[in-house]
């Protein structure tokens, strides 16, 4: 049974994702409740395996009873269980507020709403646990097309301008990634990442093949993650979809696409090999320039979803840069910025989705003026993830500095620091003026109808608590680490 | 070298196709353009997986059981495609849908002018 598990999470969310549209019309509150019961019950399983990740090794699934490299591997290690227990928890969170923001919209739509989600969610669960590099791209492309359709979910002409924008750069990163997997295949002669990195390892191949396959990886996740250069298509599309839409899309799939980049570059060529190939640096180099350009683009933005988009693109700098530094500090910081900033960013969205709906639509940055007053609970919330995002310690984004600080001192690599410094103050100057506006800004009276934003509590808690106490999370991320390296 | 490039020449018309298609879509404006050169970079991804499965005087995979020492091609990259064809069918259908959205909404399917149409809304 508990082989079979991670198999029968994606297999269940899958099939649940295209019953929806069917029951939406007569039940339309029921369908809400279960698909978002579903993904918490997805979260529960994610946990279990965790667990047993943890204390017994990792959980080997042959499907259908083929052995590898003949059949497709689905390995859930405590790295992939950690990950897939992040995402299903705030895609759960998320499909608690969703009900909220669809109160308006036809059954149809609801209902095929929820199967993207759902789909979405699914693939990129599929895409953790694949130890199969072509049923990876199988996972990659549903997970793609699913974000293209929740990113084109709203009505005005915008969401679909960056949908098609999203989806011609997405595709050409899957270009790149199914010719870097096909030059894998071609070369080793295997699709499963363990034998196919042995293989590499063995056939003493010219340099630059290895250089050809890590790159063309690189190119691809790296357009799919919104690394800098690559990231123009995200601003556009995380800012352009409905609020809970953009909670998913920066709070937790852009992630997953760096998580699984790790994944094959350490399960294809080890931490050593990405170094000696140059890999290692070129991550560096690219994540610290995202670090940077991002928070100077989100500086001046007056676009308040606009600005949360720049600032992901930021944040996917530093995922990106614990994984170029590699070591156990630098991968263990990276895991865990994923796991935090999923939830800062999702708060982030959640909260100022309802000062835009509080606004009538407007999202410009003076809108904040005052809301504090307006709306305390889920300004309070926008306080903590921002400030948080600033990395002010006994707040959750400080341990991911620390970390990133130790992992750059002891590669010996000092300009490190020096980026993690300056983004820190990019940050807080994005940050705290809207901050400021919130709590001590004016506002005319303004009578509020509905305070509440669902599932905004419980992240917020969340976040508050992983900020007081990270320690035991760092220690299962540190061993999660050694997973992944070696 | 030249001898093994030639020889190889279905991995390097890959490759070039592979550039035609990227060059194609980045270098347009008209977004069908772009839809197009997603397709043309995928059949060159395509053929890239099948011609790898190609083994020199093999035979078609039917196994022969009298005969043992017959040679076959690999089949599985010609499966694996099929999925990959199936994938970028669909998106080029929601590439489509989406044209004619953006058709039906700015009434002009060039990325250029929608950016400034986009910009003027913004000012």
């Amino acid at each position: 049974m508990l082989d079979n598990l991670p198999v029968i999470i994606v297999v269940s969310l899958l099939m649940t994702g295209f019953l929806a549209p069917l029951f939406v019309g007569k039940f339309r509150r029921t369908t809400q409740v279960v698909a978002g019961m579903l993904t918490l019950a997805a979260a529960g399983a994610s946990a279990v395996l965790l667990y047993r990740a943890l204390n017994t090794g990792p959980v080997y699934t042959a499907l259908g009873g083929w052995e590898a490299p003949w059949g497709i591997e689905v390995v859930v290690t405590p790295l992939s269980a950690f990950i897939m227990l992040v995402l299903t928890t705030i895609v759960s969170l998320v499909m608690f507020y969703m009900p909220h923001e669809q109160e308006d919209w036809p059954n149809q739509k609801v209902g095929w709403y929820i199967t993207l989600v759902l789909l979405l969610t699914a693939a990129l669960l599929g895409l953790t646990m694949s130890n199969d590099l072509f049923n990876m791209y199988v996972f990659l492309e549903v997970s793609a097309l699913a974000s293209f359709g929740i990113v084109a979910a709203k009505k005005d002409r915008n969401a679909g301008d960056a949908a098609l924008k999203y989806l011609v750069l997405a595709t050409i990163g899957s270009g790149f990634v199914l010719f870097a997997i096909g030059i894998t295949y071609a070369v080793t002669g295997y699709l499963n990442l363990g034998f196919a990195s042995q293989a590499l390892a063995e056939g003493q191949f010219h340099p630059i093949i290895t250089w050809i396959i890590a790159t063309f990886f690189l190119v691809g996740f790296g357009i799919k993650a919104g690394l800098f250069p690559l990231h123009v298509w995200l601003p556009d599309a995380h800012s352009s979809a409905p609020t809970s839409a953009s909670a998913l899309l920066s709070g937790v799939v852009v992630k997953v696409y760096a998580v699984v980049m790790a994944r094959v570059f350490f399960g294809l060529f080890g931490g050593a090999g990405l170094e000696a190939l140059g890999i290692s640096s070129l991550i560096r180099i690219a994540a610290s320039l995202s670090i940077l350009a991002g928070s100077a683009f989100a500086l001046v933005q007056t676009d308040i979803k606009r600005m949360l988009a720049y600032s992901t693109v930021a944040q996917v700098g530093y995922i990106f840069l614990g994984f170029g530094l590699g070591g156990v500090y630098g991968v263990a910081a990276a895991l865990y910025h994923v796991f935090i900033h999923g939830l800062m960013k999702s708060t982030l969205f959640l909260s100022s989705g309802k000062v835009v709906e509080l606004r009538g639509g407007s999202r410009d940055i003076s809108g904040f003026n005052g809301v504090g007053k307006l709306l305390p609970i889920p300004m309070a919330a926008f306080t903590l993830a921002a400030l948080s995002m600033v990395g002010l310690p006994i707040l959750a984004g400080f341990a991911t500095k620390w970390y990133l600080f130790d992992a750059g001192l002891s590669a010996g690599i000092y300009w490190v620091p020096v980026v993690v410094i300056i983004s820190s103050l990019l940050n807080a100057a994005y940050f705290l003026p809207i901050v400021w506006r919130v709590w001590f800004g004016e506002t005319e009276a303004h009578e509020v109808s509905n305070r509440r934003v669902p599932g905004l509590i419980p992240l917020a808690l969340i976040l508050a608590v992983v900020g007081l106490i990270p320690g035991p999370i760092l220690r299962v991320l540190e061993e999660a680490a050694v997973w992944l390296i070696s | 070298m030249v001898d093994k490039l030639i020889g190889n020449y279905p991995y390097l018309i890959a490759a070039l196709i592979f550039a035609v298609g990227c060059y194609t879509v980045l270098s347009h404006s008209n977004l069908m353009r772009k839809v197009i050169g997603i397709n043309v970079m995928e059949t060159a991804v395509f053929l890239f997986f099948v011609a790898s499965g190609n083994v020199l005087g093999g035979q078609p995979p039917i196994i022969d059981l009298n005969n043992s020492d017959v040679i076959y091609v690999n089949p599985l990259p010609s499966a694996l495609i099929l999925t990959g064809i199936v994938v970028s069918v669909s998106v080029t259908a929601l590439a489509l849908g989406l044209v004619v959205r953006i058709h039906r909404q700015f009434g002009t399917i060039d990325a250029d002018e929608i950016t400034e149409i986009r910009s003027n809304d913004n000012a």
